[in-house]
C-alpha cells in the first residue's frame, strides 16, 4: 500500500477513510473535511490519518504528516473559522468574514482569474483548479501538517505544491505534483 | 400610553440609525462603523437589492472577493472590500485584518459571468461589477464572526 504514496509517509498500520462528493460540487477535499481529518488523527492518536476523495474526474488523499503541526494549526485558526449556514450546519468552506477565509478565496480568485479558460465554455475547469490552488495554498502556507496527493495518469498519487509568480505585473497562483 | 412608548422607541432607533459619522471617524473605526450602520440592521438590507447597502454606506467598495461556494459554476456572493485588491490580498497573506462585509445573493451568480468582469477589473470594484451584482436580491449579509 506504501509504494504509490511516494510522498508521504505511509505504512501497513495505516488506516484510512474515503468520501465522495455529488457531481456538481468541486472534486477536491474541502476545507471543513481537512479540520475533520486533522482532528480525527488527533482523536485516533494517528490511527487514522488519509482521506480519500473520489471524484469521477480525479481521486485525492488528504495526508496528515504531522498531527503536532496540525495541532498548532487548529489553535491558531479554531473551527469557528469554518463557514455555517443558516440553520447552523458547516457548507465545508471557510468563514468568507474570517481572514483565513478571504486570504484563502482571494488566492482562488486571482488563481481563476489569471486562467485564460476562465469566462470561457471551459469555464469550469478554470474553477476546479482554482479551487484545487486555493486548497493547496491553505495547507502549506498555513502550516496544517497535512498534504493533499492527487493521482496522476499512471495511477501514482503525488503530493501537490503551491507555487506563485509574477508575470507583466500580474500575479499568477496554481497547484502542481511534486516530482 | 403603550403605544406612545413604542412610538418614541422607533424614533430613536430611527434617529440613531441615520445618524452620519464623520468620514474621519468612518476611516478610524471600520469595523464599528459596519457593525452599527450595517449589520445592526441587515433586515433593512435583505430580500433587497446590494445597490441599498452600496448606497447607504460612507465608505466606497473598492474591490471584492467572490465566493465560490461548493458548487462548480456559480459563485454564492461576494466580500466587499474597502480598499484595493492589491493592498488587501497582500495584507491577507501577511495574516493581517482587512474589514468586509459578507453578501450572499437570493439567486447565485454564474461563475463565468463573475470572470468576465474579474479579467477587467482583477477584483476592483468597478462599473461593471456595480451593474451586475447592484440589482441583485440580498439573502443575507455577515460580518466578523458571522454576525
Amino acid at each position: 500500500m506504501g509504494a504509490p504514496y511516494s510522498s508521504a509517509n505511509i505504512n501497513s498500520n495505516t488506516v484510512a477513510i474515503g468520501h465522495d462528493h455529488d457531481a456538481s460540487s468541486f472534486p477536491q477535499p474541502s476545507p471543513y473535511d481537512i479540520y475533520s481529518l486533522g482532528e480525527l488523527a488527533v482523536s485516533t492518536n494517528g490511527q487514522i490519518t488519509m482521506d480519500y476523495t473520489v471524484f469521477a474526474s480525479a481521486d485525492y488523499v488528504l495526508v496528515v504528516t504531522d498531527r503536532n503541526q496540525f495541532n498548532t494549526f487548529l489553535t491558531n485558526n479554531p473551527e469557528s473559522n469554518l463557514e455555517k449556514d443558516s440553520g447552523g450546519n458547516y457548507t465545508g468552506d471557510l468563514d468568507p468574514n474570517s481572514n483565513i477565509g478571504k486570504d484563502v478565496q482571494a488566492i482562488g480568485q486571482a488563481a481563476y482569474n489569471a486562467d485564460p479558460r476562465a469566462g470561457t465554455s471551459n469555464d469550469k475547469l478554470a474553477e476546479i483548479d482554482a479551487n484545487e490552488a486555493s486548497l493547496v495554498y491553505l495547507l502549506s502556507t498555513y502550516g496544517t501538517g497535512i498534504t493533499l496527493l492527487k493521482k496522476d495518469s499512471s495511477g501514482q498519487y503525488k503530493a501537490m505544491h503551491f507555487s506563485s509568480s509574477t508575470v507583466n505585473g500580474v500575479n499568477t497562483y496554481s497547484s502542481s505534483p511534486c516530482n | 400610553m403603550i403605544i406612545s412608548i413604542i412610538f418614541v422607541k422607533n424614533v430613536l432607533a430611527e434617529s440613531s440609525y441615520r445618524r452620519d459619522l464623520p468620514l474621519m471617524t468612518l476611516n478610524q473605526d471600520t469595523a464599528k462603523y459596519l457593525q452599527e450602520n450595517i449589520l445592526a440592521h441587515k433586515e433593512r438590507f435583505q430580500n433587497r437589492s446590494l445597490n441599498n447597502i452600496l448606497n447607504e454606506l460612507k465608505l466606497p467598495v473598492k474591490s471584492y472577493i467572490v465566493s465560490f461556494g461548493r458548487k462548480v459554476g456559480t459563485i454564492k456572493g461576494v466580500s466587499l472590500i474597502f480598499e484595493n485588491f492589491h493592498n488587501a490580498s497582500e495584507k491577507l497573506h501577511q495574516h493581517k485584518s482587512v474589514h468586509s462585509l459578507f453578501v450572499e445573493f437570493e439567486t447565485p451568480v454564474s461563475s463565468a459571468a463573475a470572470a468576465r468582469l474579474l479579467k477587467v477589473s482583477n477584483g476592483n470594484w468597478l462599473t461593471g461589477e456595480s451593474e451586475l451584482y447592484g440589482p441583485l436580491i440580498i439573502k443575507n449579509i455577515t460580518g466578523p464572526h458571522g454576525k
